[in-house]
């Protein structure tokens, strides 16, 4: 490969990661800004649910950069993301029996299918797609700010004082993500969490 | 995995469940594990929507029907808002006779319960209040009270099985209710007064009061700069490492 090919070739993947970025940007500050979203239209479900709909397929679809070099002894095979995913699990489920009283309204077929939807989408979006844009300068400031990220886009929705509780599930899916190599971890333990709410 | 790792996830795992100790603590009211982003409005009409839901809310009309008195009372009737959010059901002969009286108006308006005083407890009014007036026609003074309580049905857009009246909204009292199944999203209780009825909850509220989802731009602007700034150090870092290595 010639030296203006493999320049060229860079400038290609920078261009494709400055889109990807702009895009990472945008889709996280539709979900920050989503009251006034659904504010400015008469349809808000639907317009949720597109939103939704949009942030999975992006989160999943976009390429990513190459993550900086992991120590050769990370697991990351099915049994570590069997473990980490029941570990997770166990601290929402234990969350939850913490929490104690009633579920907010009645666990319905569309409730279970649109928390589901929400939190695919919320994991492929920042525990794939943001983790992986931060992973470059390594694991430690991927957990972190796709954590800061996630708690922050919920402040409009709930309020400040979700803030810490957020920042804490957060660094809970990052680790996951983290420690098995994969978003299937946190996106499995995510959907759990939002079942234990509803049913 | 590596020990390391495992350690982290320990800590992170029990930092989690410290700090939902502490908020479970710090909140009055009931407190998720997680809060995430699908929060679908309930099918309910709201007087005045959380914020949130403004947009897509059909506001609740009220209504006035007659029911005609006999020489025992007035009829049996039921009378309804037009959603069927609020349902009286009065036996026969519940509103007593009054002379020269041949029928009483009862008319049902949905009232915001932000207008009148908070319910105890450290409860949040759930749904709308409901203002229940009752006169004698023609032209007689109003209803102080039933002769023999009827049934209120009161549609609530969140679980909660607290159920208050009050005549003038300027204090709360408790009734006994109890939720319907299988949804548990109404709630029945008997019914003696006239004046104002609402449903209560424990619950934290369904989302973030008007004040703040008001900034949501504002909040999204703060997250699209946190987001690029996490960008730029990523991209700043990375190249200041290949540079030391290479």
């Amino acid at each position: 490969m010639t030296a203006t090919a493999t320049r060229r070739g860079a400038s290609r993947a920078t261009t494709r990661m400055l889109v990807v970025g702009a895009v990472a940007v945008a889709g996280t500050t539709l979900l920050a800004a989503r009251p006034a979203l659904v504010g400015a239209t008469p349809v808000p479900v639907t317009v949720l649910a597109v939103l939704f709909v949009v942030v999975l397929v992006a989160g999943m679809g976009m390429p990513l950069p190459a993550a900086a070099p992991r120590p050769a002894q990370a697991g990351t095979g099915r049994r570590t993301t069997m473990l980490v995913t029941l570990a997770g699990v166990a601290a929402f489920a234990v969350g939850r029996w913490l929490v104690g009283g009633h579920p907010p309204t009645t666990g319905t077929a569309f409730l279970v299918m649109t928390s589901t939807l929400a939190a695919v989408a919320e994991e492929a979006w920042f525990r794939r797609l943001w983790f992986g844009l931060l992973a470059p300068a390594g694991d430690g400031i991927a957990i972190a700010g796709s954590t800061l990220l996630f708690a922050a886009v919920h402040v409009s929705i709930y309020g400040v004082w979700v803030l810490p509780l957020d920042l804490a599930a957060g660094l809970l899916l990052g680790w996951q993500r983290s420690a098995s190599g994969s978003w299937l971890a946190p996106a499995i333990t995510h959907v759990a969490a939002n079942l234990l709410v509803v049913l | 995995m590596t020990r390391r790792r495992v350690v982290l996830g320990a800590l992170v795992l029990g930092g989690y469940l410290v700090v939902l100790a502490v908020t479970v603590g710090l909140r009055s009211d009931h407190v998720r594990p997680l809060y995430d982003g699908f929060t679908t409005p309930p099918a309910y009409r709201w007087v005045d929507p959380p914020a949130f839901f403004a947009s897509g809310n059909d506001a609740p009309a009220p209504v006035t029907q007659a029911v005609p008195l006999g020489r025992d009372g007035s009829e049996a009737a039921g009378i309804a808002t037009p959603d069927g959010q609020f349902v009286l059901n009065l036996g026969r002969g519940a509103i007593p006779t009054r002379a020269g009286a041949r029928r009483v108006d009862v008319t049902i308006t949905p009232v915001a319960p932000g207008d009148l005083t908070r319910v105890p407890s450290g409860l949040r009014a759930n749904g709308n209040a409901y203002r229940v007036v009752m006169r004698y026609q023609p032209g007689g003074p109003a209803v102080g009270a039933l002769a023999h309580p009827g049934t209120v049905v009161l549609e609530i857009p969140e679980l909660g099985d607290h159920l208050f009246t009050s005549r003038l909204g300027r204090s709360w009292t408790e009734v006994p209710a109890t939720a319907v199944p299988p949804r548990d999203l109404s709630l029945t209780a008997p019914w003696s007064k006239p004046g104002y009825t609402v449903g209560a909850t424990d619950l934290p509220e369904l989302v973030a009061p008007s004040g703040s989802s008001s900034h949501s731009v504002a909040i999204g602007v703060g997250v699209a700069v946190l987001a690029v700034l996490l960008l730029v150090a990523t991209f700043l870092l990375v190249r200041r490492r290949r540079r030391s290595t290479g």
